[in-house]
């Protein structure tokens, strides 16, 4: 297995280099978007340090809000994996939330109609879910490939149809008995289909641990398996990859369908994990913070755990900060967007180009 | 009046190294269609270019109606009455035909409903007939070049320069194109026309210059010159890479020898649904290197594309080793022995920004010795890699070096490496040398040559009339999506091959250009 030739050893340094060099991007953006954000918390009159000290201590601050943050990282995981796992294969999936949605209302049902011993209850649960947002990312891959109907536009709308599709389901032919009020639930999943936790007593479940397997395992097939390696080439360069006999528009469904799959398990894991019913309106935005997640780190399925910790942290440090002191968690709304804006800079040379610039100035001056 | 309408002086051209013209002096009379023909990269496009303001020239100057002018911009140009009518056209497609006009010369105010009029009014006055208010994607090839030229004309030009105008039309919409020609030059416009077309340049213009690497070779009244001095003077004697040709293999001389591939009344249309390719009838036997000779545009690239399986074909078949393969996937026909040489080099030929291990093992990557089931064997890869980059003589930092980092004769040794290390039946080898430095060059030759004696029948796909004349054993030539002679043994030389290529008739007895003629050894 090991291969001691002399090009694959040379390698490695290139290839610790490269991940080095990609890990660079997040992190001067994030700095960056700190100090942007404490500039805008200045301009308010209000404290900076005090506004980031009680950010930490709401995020990390103690281990209910270690496990906070993880529990909320879990599904933004899965759906930054399942957008980035599409981007890489040349598709656009804007329908995460959409997937997402129908994996966790068909995961409830499951959850709910069913009465198995755990350990086949659990993975059927999260099999459905998986399955039901493939079948919803399905659909917009397929007509793409046969209609070329563009897939932004049409997962996008997909988005709406999944909403308002598990809304009527969960109102009427799901609802559940005696209920009333604005949150409407569909029947409590089986106690057999919730998921374990992990870290008792905070409600963190085997669902992390599987989020992250999942990351490894995305990693893993696009550096090795036959399909990984197929859709980084109809990625990067889909004349060559048909040329080469790697049809882009199977791989184009194929990736699909693993996205959707993924998206639906975030889904799957908040119903078996943390509401035990699908609820509407359900926990929403998953799909778009998703994106947040994967662009920070530039679709890279090893960088989207810490990525999706860090956005979570932020999430759940606001509301620790909001209560705490007096300024509002809007702000990290204005922080998390200001990183992306500096994230996407595609050209990150403008430091160091303004700091040769001042370089260059310094040298003549004592020049003259 | 002027004794010149446009009169170009010594002009002097470089990009980087290359010359694409020299101390060239072209003086076109007022009135007259002016004809301007060379091979591919003689210099016509930068000269034209120069003349409608794009380029600025090196050295020389420009002169129009006998006054030296500063053609600082093609919007300067067009104030000098100089117009160009590109050969793919340059409109917007979602656009009407007056917006497009309105889009030349942005003015505040769009007066859409007066320039509609003015534009059906000249249309009226040239008899180029068109519907101002009809939006570009809905015209026809033809029209659009129609309302280019009516573009040129509202805009005040009184010399036209077209670029291979009818590289687009259909005989009967060129025929037409020219009696407008002549229309306009009765009416005291001047007319430039490019083109590689002979047959044309004998019909439509009344000068010529032939344009050579660079250089004015060849000037004439169109009515003094014919078609066979023109070819010789845009051919010349050219310098290229001579390969000592060996004794073609004994295998293509039997007639025994195996039919590798059978193309049988094959029609291809390009992205536009303009058929380029007309019921095209070849066969390449093992161990035989076949040529198809074209001038760019007349349908070799569909062809290509129609065998390697990346263009539907509208009709006909394609028979690989006696499968029918007409509508097999790339995959298939890499399966049956397959292997094609893409002419889009970085769009097809390579991944820029993959690495040299990822680029080799494409399209065997799924079987063994580089897949077990669904994994890759990354060593077994690299290890090819590393194997072809010695064999192949590329030069790189090893097989993790990236594609997009090499220089264009190493991109394309990967390219070859990859198509031509393997047992390959057929390869179909499309401008396998063009734009890749002399050595490479060289090497390519030398390997399709070598895979020749080892009974590998090879389809050569070249605007480079010296590497067919140096490889090939047949030559078809192919002229407006047709094939119009074949050419074999001795009887294939560069002067003949150009003038079947141009549509020219007169050399080797009659040839009607849609008819099939053979010429064969004597």
């Amino acid at each position: 297995m090991a291969d001691q030739s002399i090009p694959r050893r040379a390698a490695v340094p290139g290839a610790v280099a490269r991940s080095l060099r990609a890990a660079a991007r997040p992190v001067v953006a994030i700095v960056l978007g700190f100090v942007v954000s404490g500039l805008i918390v200045l301009a308010t009159g209000k404290d900076p340090i005090e506004a980031g000290r009680a950010l930490v201590q709401g995020a990390v601050g103690s281990q209910s809000a270690i496990a906070g943050t993880l529990s909320l990282a879990t599904p933004l995981m899965l759906s930054a994996l399942a957008f980035a796992v599409a981007f890489r294969g040349s598709m656009f999936n804007a329908g995460v939330e959409g997937q997402l949605l129908i994996g966790a209302f068909v995961s409830a049902v499951v959850g709910f109609s069913f009465d198995l011993p755990p350990i086949l209850h659990i993975p059927l649960m999260l099999l459905a879910g998986a399955v039901g947002g493939a079948f919803w990312a399905f659909l917009p891959a397929i007509w793409r490939v046969s209609l070329r109907a563009n897939e932004i536009v049409t997962t996008l709308m997909m988005n709406f149809i999944a909403s308002a599709l598990t809304d009527y389901f969960v109102l009427y032919p799901f609802r559940a008995a005696g209920q009333s009020g604005s949150a409407i639930k569909t029947a409590t999943i089986h106690e057999s289909a919730y998921l374990p936790r992990i870290w008792p007593p905070y409600n963190l479940t085997i669902a992390l641990p599987i989020a992250i397997v999942c990351c490894v395992i995305v990693w893993y097939a696009f550096r090795r398996f036959v399909i990984g390696y197929e859709v980084r080439m109809v990625g990067t360069a889909p004349g060559f990859a048909s040329s080469s006999g790697i049809d882009p528009r199977r791989r184009q469904v194929a990736v699909m369908l693993i996205s959707g799959a993924l998206a639906g398990l975030a889904g799957a894991s908040q119903v078996g994990g943390v509401f035990h019913a699908f609820v509407s309106p359900f926990a929403s935005n998953l799909g778009f913070n998703g994106v947040l997640v994967a662009l920070l780190v530039g679709n890279g399925p090893l960088g989207i755990p810490p990525a999706a910790a860090f956005i979570a942290a932020l999430q759940g440090g606001a509301i620790t900060m909001e209560l705490t002191t007096t300024i509002s968690r809007y702000i990290v709304g204005a922080l998390t967007a200001t990183i992306i804006v500096f994230v996407s800079a595609r050209r990150f040379g403008w430091p160091a180009a303004i700091l040769a610039r001042i370089r260059r100035a310094r040298a003549q001056q004592t020049e003259s | 009046m002027s004794q010149y309408a446009l009169r170009l002086e010594h002009i002097s051209k470089s990009f980087g190294s290359i010359r694409a013209n020299r101390d060239v002096t072209l003086s076109v009379r007022p009135g007259t269609i002016h004809g301007i023909v060379g091979e591919n990269g003689a210099g016509k496009t930068t000269l034209m270019r120069i003349a409608y303001g794009f380029y600025q020239p090196d050295q020389g100057r420009v002169l129009v109606d006998d006054a030296p002018v500063a053609l600082t911009s093609p919007r300067v140009a067009l104030g000098l009455g100089i117009g160009m009518v590109h050969q793919h056209s340059l409109l917007v497609d979602s656009m009407t035909a007056t917006e497009n006009l309105l889009l030349a010369v942005p003015r505040p105010v769009l007066a859409i409903r007066l320039t509609a009029q003015r534009l059906r009014a000249l249309a009226d006055e040239t008899g180029l007939m068109l519907d101002p208010d009809e939006r570009v994607r809905d015209l026809s090839v033809a029209n659009r070049q129609r309302l280019e030229i009516l573009k040129a004309l509202y805009h005040g030009a009184r010399i036209v320069i077209l670029d291979e105008p009818t590289a687009v039309l259909t005989p009967q919409e060129a025929r037409a194109l020219f009696e407008h020609l002549r229309k306009f030059a009765a009416d005291g416009r001047t007319i430039v026309i490019i083109t590689h077309k002979l047959l044309e340049v004998m019909d439509v213009t009344s000068q010529v210059s032939v344009l050579r690497a660079g250089e004015l070779v060849y000037e004439a009244e169109t009515a003094q010159t014919d078609e066979a001095t023109l070819a010789r003077a845009m051919v010349g004697r050219t310098v290229s890479l001579r390969l000592e040709r060996a004794a073609p293999a004994p295998a293509s001389d039997t007639p025994a020898a195996e039919t590798v591939l059978q193309i049988e009344g094959l029609s291809a249309e390009d992205d536009h649904g303009i058929p380029r390719v007309r019921s095209v009838d070849l066969s390449v036997r093992a161990g035989e290197i076949v040529a198809i000779a074209a001038v760019e545009g007349n349908g070799q690239r569909e062809l290509a594309e129609a065998v390697s399986g990346l263009r539907r074909p509208s009709a006909g078949r394609v028979v690989l080793l006696g499968h029918d393969v007409t509508r097999a996937t790339p995959r298939r026909r890499r399966e049956l022995g397959m292997r094609s040489v893409a002419e889009d080099r970085l769009e097809r030929g390579v991944n820029v920004t993959a690495t040299i291990t990822e680029n080799v093992i494409a399209g065997r990557h799924y079987r063994p010795p580089f897949a077990r089931r669904w994994l890759l064997d990354l060593s077994a890869a690299r290890r090819y890699a590393s194997d072809l980059i010695e064999r192949f003589a590329i030069v790189a930092s090893g097989p993790d070096a990236r594609v997009g980092t090499l220089s264009g004769g190493n991109i394309q040794k990967v390219v070859v490496a990859r198509e031509l290390a393997d047992g390959a039946r057929l390869v179909v080898a499309a401008q396998p040398t063009q734009g890749v430095d002399v050595g490479a060059t060289e090497f390519i030759r030398r390997h399709l040559a070598t895979m020749r004696a080892k009974g590998t029948a090879i389809l050569l796909i070249s605007s480079e009339l010296s590497e067919i004349v140096d490889l090939a054993d047949r030559v078809y030539v192919l002229f407006g999506g047709e094939v119009v002679a074949e050419v074999t043994g001795s009887e294939i030389d560069e002067e003949r091959l150009g003038l079947l290529m141009m549509g020219g008739r007169r050399v080797a007895g009659p040839l009607h250009p849609p008819a099939m003629q053979s010429v064969t050894h004597g």
